[in-house]
């Protein structure tokens, strides 16, 4: 969390005051500035500001939407004081580990499952690093261990490849599934 | 365990399903109340049509609290229409539309009861017609919808076999499945930089060799020798991405180490014990180039650990470990951790700046004479003798990336001194 003050406030007080931000269907949300901080792309956009920092005439956010940065508040507003997200190796295999995710965000993704991908993209452009991997986890879920005939059929995805070409992926794919 | 996931992925997808009744359908509420003949004709609603339906109308922000919910209404209500005249429709759509302004206006909570209520007032048909009409909409091939950079973090989540599952999809998956940068990061979490060469044997060097190459005695499963391509050359892998090549051929040949899996096996004999013990060393100390070197002094049943500094040729004790109950004969150190071979038959692991045992490993047989770690794990089983340890023992072992080499010989003749080479090396894929 940044320390540093703006607009001549110390940051424990700041945190408290309200901020509005404008979302690109010209929805405003009175957000508070401890909440909106959790996104960095706001949180950049209050330290830049300053001093000229006028809360009430608004933050805008060109490239989301309201139902969506409702959706993202409510996460924000869940994670302010959460510390930052770290990124795990497992010991054994040195891959990536998958993170594990309290009662309250699998409720929260089981909720807005079909938001998924709206989700990732505001939450890559409001860089809050927790909201995106756990977006993206969430997404690679539902890939992973399915064949490409159910995720076609999942997803909807027009099969594009002839029987030769799929069976060239698979010939020189074999040592994927070693 | 694999399947065990999939089943909860499944679970959770279907409880998904439930919560979509309310969350998701919202976007198409309008169309579909124009649309609604045309899908009792085609009830098993055509997911493409859908689909495009979809990402028309998210484009354009809508706010979805408002049309949240009727769809569901709706598909029920047209889904009892099956049955009734035309004309009935047209009055029946009069008043859904009032019922559905009444919702409209309910606050989210009473809109949730609503639905509930509905819900629990449906039959088995009703519930399915509202899935079929339903589940198409879920469907979104997000990764093609999404920028590059978001769909690669997604599929960095995978593992090969999925990825190579996911290629199999469509072009544009094919595409990002073989992507540099989703392999370089892969390669990046295991510390991987480059690929390193094929080992001696792969160029064919121990066939040429005029000592006879012999299968090993492995009780598990019989090794046959790689029929091999002198000069290996990289494959097509290597050339579509390079990243790519390097993981896999680095989970390949550590697959081999693991499941005992060798490629070729050769036995060197007429060594006498005292060239075993010479070649071995001289092995050995090439790698003691840090300045600080932990120099352990072996005793009947601890050791100690000196502390040397290479600069000044100083020593200093630093701890004594106790808890083996004969003579230590091998040792490794991988930083703070010590792994000692006993003639106790036991493989301890000890935290050196504490002096205390972390593991025991038991499981041997006889005395432990040897032991080397590789890639900061360890080999297991992976020499059988024919004496079985009565008498004949590995006096060192040593080991490459992907070569090991025993130093076997016997106290009381019943093995031949000889050295044993196991291979996992892979070819380039």
């Amino acid at each position: 969390m940044a320390t540093e003050s703006a607009n001549g406030v110390s940051s424990p007080e700041l945190n408290e005051r309200d901020v509005v931000i404008t979302t690109n269907d010209n929805r405003n949300f009175t957000v508070k500035i401890g909440v909106a901080r959790v996104s960095k792309t706001i949180n950049n956009m209050i330290q830049d500001l300053g001093e000229s920092l006028d809360l009430s005439s608004g933050i805008p956010l060109p490239n989301v939407d309201g139902p969506i940065f409702e959706k993202v508040l409510e996460w924000c507003e869940e994670h302010k004081n959460a510390p930052e997200i770290k990124v795990e190796q497992d010991p054994h295999t040195r891959e990536r580990k998958w993170f594990t995710m309290t009662e309250w965000e699998e409720e929260y993704f089981r909720k807005f499952l079909s938001h998924l991908w709206d989700l990732a993209m505001a939450a890559n452009y409001l860089e809050i690093p927790s909201l995106y991997y756990y977006t993206c986890q969430k997404l690679a879920e539902r890939i992973k261990g399915r064949t490409p005939e159910q995720i076609r059929e999942m997803f909807g995805i027009e099969d594009d490849l002839t029987e030769e070409e799929k069976a060239e992926i698979r010939r020189t794919n074999v040592w994927c599934t070693y | 365990m694999e399947d065990m996931q999939n089943d909860s992925v499944d679970i959770s997808f279907n409880s998904s399903e439930l919560s979509c009744l309310r969350l998701e359908t919202p976007k198409s509420s309008q169309e579909d109340l124009a649309n609604s003949h045309k899908r009792k004709s085609s009830s098993t609603a055509d997911s493409h049509d859908y689909k495009r339906k979809f990402t028309s109308v998210t484009l354009s922000p809508i706010d979805d609290d408002i049309f949240d919910i009727p769809q569901e209404e709706e598909s029920i209500a047209s889904s009892s229409e099956d049955t009734s005249p035309i004309s009935l429709h047209r009055e029946t759509s009069v008043k859904l539309n009032e019922w559905l302004d009444t919702f409209k206006v309910m606050s989210s909570s009473q809109q949730y009861d609503a639905l509930n209520e509905l819900i629990s007032t449906c039959s088995l048909p009703h519930i399915r017609f509202m899935r079929a009409v339903i589940e198409p909409l879920l469907r979104r091939d997000f990764i093609s919808l999404l920028p590059k950079e978001i769909s690669l973090y997604i599929l960095s989540f995978l593992s090969p076999s999925d990825l190579s599952n996911a290629a199999q999809i469509c072009h544009y998956w094919k595409k990002l499945a073989e992507d540099t940068k989703l392999w370089k990061q892969k390669c990046q979490n295991l510390g991987l930089k480059e690929m390193f060469p094929p080992s001696f044997r792969r160029y064919g060097g121990w066939e040429s060799s005029p000592l006879p190459t012999v299968v090993m005695d492995l009780s598990t499963e019989s090794t046959s020798i790689a029929k091999l391509n002198k000069a290996p050359l990289p494959n097509s892998c290597y050339c579509r991405c390079k990243y790519k090549a390097l993981y896999l051929r680095h989970t390949r040949v550590m697959s081999n180490w693991k499941n005992r899996r060798f490629t070729a096996t050769c036995q060197l004999r007429g060594h006498d014990e005292h060239c075993l013990h010479k070649m071995v060393k001289l092995f050995a100390q090439e790698q003691r180039t840090e300045l600080f070197v932990f120099g352990v002094l072996i005793r009947v049943n601890y050791f100690i650990v000196y502390m040397v500094t290479r600069a000044q040729c100083d020593a200093w004790l630093c701890t004594k470990i106790f808890g083996h109950t004969s003579l230590t004969s091998g040792m490794q150190l991988l930083d703070n951790i010590l792994v000692s071979a006993n003639a106790d038959s036991t493989i301890k692991v000890w935290d050196i700046s504490t002096g205390h045992c972390i593991h025991t490993l038991d499981g041997h047989d006889s005395a432990v004479t040897s032991l080397q770690f590789i890639h900061g794990s360890f080999i297991c089983d992976l020499v059988k003798l024919p004496s079985s340890g009565a008498g004949g023992c590995v006096w060192r072992l040593k080991a490459t990336p992907t070569m090991l080499v025993c130093a076997v010989g016997s106290r009381y003749g019943t093995e031949d001194t000889k050295l044993i080479l196991l291979e996992c090396d892979a070819p380039y894929p």
